[in-house]
């Protein structure tokens, strides 16, 4: 198959069985709810800009398996320019969406399992990289989209996947067959499962021996016999159910998604599992997935924060406060925080090198450094945003307010509409529904749906900060440090 | 005369792109035809718009006969329509 239209993809989804539950019923019709349906079209960009001449270099790439052009979230990077290449895709898709576009956890997971499954074989002689290789193949050629699958609940944090009351809080293998295995147990806060056509499952942690029934990798379809997921809520998601939604949503078009991904006894045949009790290799799944998701905040946060600092900037114009010094200056301070973050996932990427696998992995400290940023600069961003915008952000009334033809009864005779048009009014010559769209689309990232996406994600997303922090630690050379201050001081010993 | 155009992916473009095309277009229309330029296949002469300094598409994929003529800001139309026109009368 070539590659999909979005309008493509849209229907390939209704051919899927995949079981949604969402305020504790079965959604029959997902792909069009309005909840779930921004998050699709998210996904759907992501294949029509590939067919866009005006995007198509950084959306698409040469597949090293086929020689085919695939679409780059299916790609394995080959040099170290595919890794900036997928950076700069990554900020694309933040501009267009100012959202999650959700397919990057696949294009992060390929890149980990394909390599991983490598040194795996190489040590015990399994067959985990073709079985991976042939499953790529079969992602290219059909333009899939694949949830990269990591984060299980976790239960107890003070314990390891074998000693949790419920043995259920990783996902396990419950049975080893001769044509497969069966799994059990979930992931959460699953970015864009719903939206995937398929699973790629990966251990959550670095695993020791008595644990080994949790270093399990596989793929599976995402409507699988015994596979379900429960939709995430979000901060004003069901503004996107009132009867004609659209300014007070913020953003009508995009969103993101998460869900929690139930596996509740799913077989997986032998051909798509790609880690089965090699527990000495979690770990380095494990860290080259999460290596590969924190440069990739170094380009779609940095999207997504060109969008809001956009909006702050025009809603200055909008305020009338454009010319103060104050409102400049902090305009420029959200785009350096903003490319500063950028800097970290071109650096890590041009300080890329190639696996074992010969697939190119980025710098892993320069990775860590990136998102450790992005743990915090968005937070930056976002309040600089809401203080340029003003209080009107949390206290407008609503779009039904503005549109209200009823009368109040006082002297004047104006409708509810007729006042709220006079008072909230900025600059004379641009229309009160303007300055309206522009502090809803302002919420939507500061206080929104889209904060799962720019604010919370961007915290815990690829590792909460004290996950970087442990890998800062052990890639900071801190011996080698002390040995250049040594010499410079005229230390001998 | 055939005119091979290819756009960079356009991360972060600091004009836009697709008008720009259309301004060369709107100049030199006439005696020169646009494409969207494919790998491999060899066009007259090959209009690179990329959408920032730093030019960074890889362009050994798509051969030309005349040479490559590269736009990187809006400011440089009618230069890059000159030279066009150039190229074209050698």
């Amino acid at each position: 198959m070539a590659l999909m239209t979005g309008e493509q993809y849209i229907e390939s989804l209704r051919k899927l069985g995949t079981k949604v539950y969402l305020f504790g019923k079965k959604v029959e019709n997902w792909v069009d709810h309005p909840m779930i349906r921004p998050s699709i079209n998210c996904v759907a960009i992501t294949y029509d800009l590939a067919h866009d001449p005006e995007y198509s270099d950084l959306m698409t790439a040469t597949s090293n398996l086929t020689g085919k052009k695939v679409n780059r979230f299916a790609h394995l990077h080959q040099s170290t320019e595919d890794l900036k290449n997928k950076v700069k895709m990554q900020r694309l898709l933040g501009q267009k969406t100012a959202s999650c576009f959700q397919r990057c956890v696949g294009m992060d997971a390929f890149n980990a399992v394909y390599s991983t499954t490598y040194e795996i074989d190489g040590k015990y002689g399994t067959h985990y990289h073709e079985n991976f290789k042939k499953y790529l193949i079969y992602v290219q050629e059909n333009d899939l989209t694949v949830d990269g699958a990591m984060t299980d609940p976790k239960g107890d944090r003070g314990l390891s996947p074998s000693k949790q009351t419920d043995p259920d809080l990783f996902v396990r293998i419950v049975e080893k067959r001769a044509d497969g295995i069966v799994v059990r147990g979930a992931k959460a806060h699953q970015t864009g499962s719903i939206n995937s056509h398929e699973h790629l499952i990966m251990p959550t942690i670095a695993m020791t021996e008595e644990d080994k029934r949790y270093a399990v990798s596989f793929a599976c379809p995402s409507d699988a016999e015994g596979l379900f997921m429960i939709y995430g809520r979000q901060s004003c998601d069901t503004r996107k159910m009132e009867e004609g939604a659209d300014i007070d949503v913020g953003n009508k078009q995009f969103g993101g998604q998460e869900a929690l991904v139930v596996f509740d006894n799913v077989f997986i045949p032998n051909d798509r599992v790609f880690l089965c009790e090699e527990w000495d290799f979690a770990g380095m799944l494990v860290e080259r997935f999460a290596g590969y998701h924190r440069q990739s905040y170094g380009g779609c946060k940095v999207g997504v924060g060109d969008a809001l600092i956009g909006a702050a900037a025009l809603i200055a114009d909008y305020n009338g406060a454009q010319k103060a010094s104050h409102v400049k200056d902090k305009l420029i301070e959200m785009t350096h925080l903003n490319e500063t973050l950028y800097c970290c996932g071109i650096a890590c990427s041009a300080e890329g090198y190639p696996t074992k696998a010969g697939n190119y992995q980025i710098d892993l400290l320069l990775a860590n450094v990136c998102k450790q940023n992005v743990t915090r600069f968005p937070y930056e961003i976002v309040r600089l945003a809401e203080d340029i915008a003003g209080g009107l952000v949390v206290t407008m009334p609503s779009a039904q307010d503005f549109r209200s033809g009823e009368k109040v009864p006082t002297t004047s005779g104006l409708s509810v509409g007729e006042w709220c048009n006079k008072f909230f009014q900025g600059v004379a010559s641009v229309p009160t529904e303007n300055r309206q769209r522009l502090m809803r689309f302002i919420e939507n990232l500061c206080l929104g749906s889209a904060t799962v996406g720019y604010r919370t994600e961007s915290l815990h997303g690829a590792g909460s900060p004290q996950a970087q922090r442990i890998m800062i630690a052990r890639q900071g050379n801190i011996e080698g440090k002390k040995a250049l201050a040594k010499k410079l001081a005229g230390i001998k010993d | 005369m055939l005119c091979g155009v290819k756009f960079c992916g356009g991360c972060n473009p600091r004009y836009e792109r697709g008008r720009a095309l259309e301004t060369v277009k709107g100049h030199l229309g006439d005696g020169l035809r646009f494409e969207y330029a494919q790998e491999g296949r060899c066009c007259d002469l090959l209009l690179y718009i990329a959408g920032c300094v730093n030019r960074c598409t890889a362009l050994g994929a798509y051969p030309s006969r005349r040479g490559v003529v590269t736009l990187w800001d809006e400011a440089q139309l009618p230069e890059v329509c000159a030279r066009i026109e150039a190229l074209l009368r050698e």
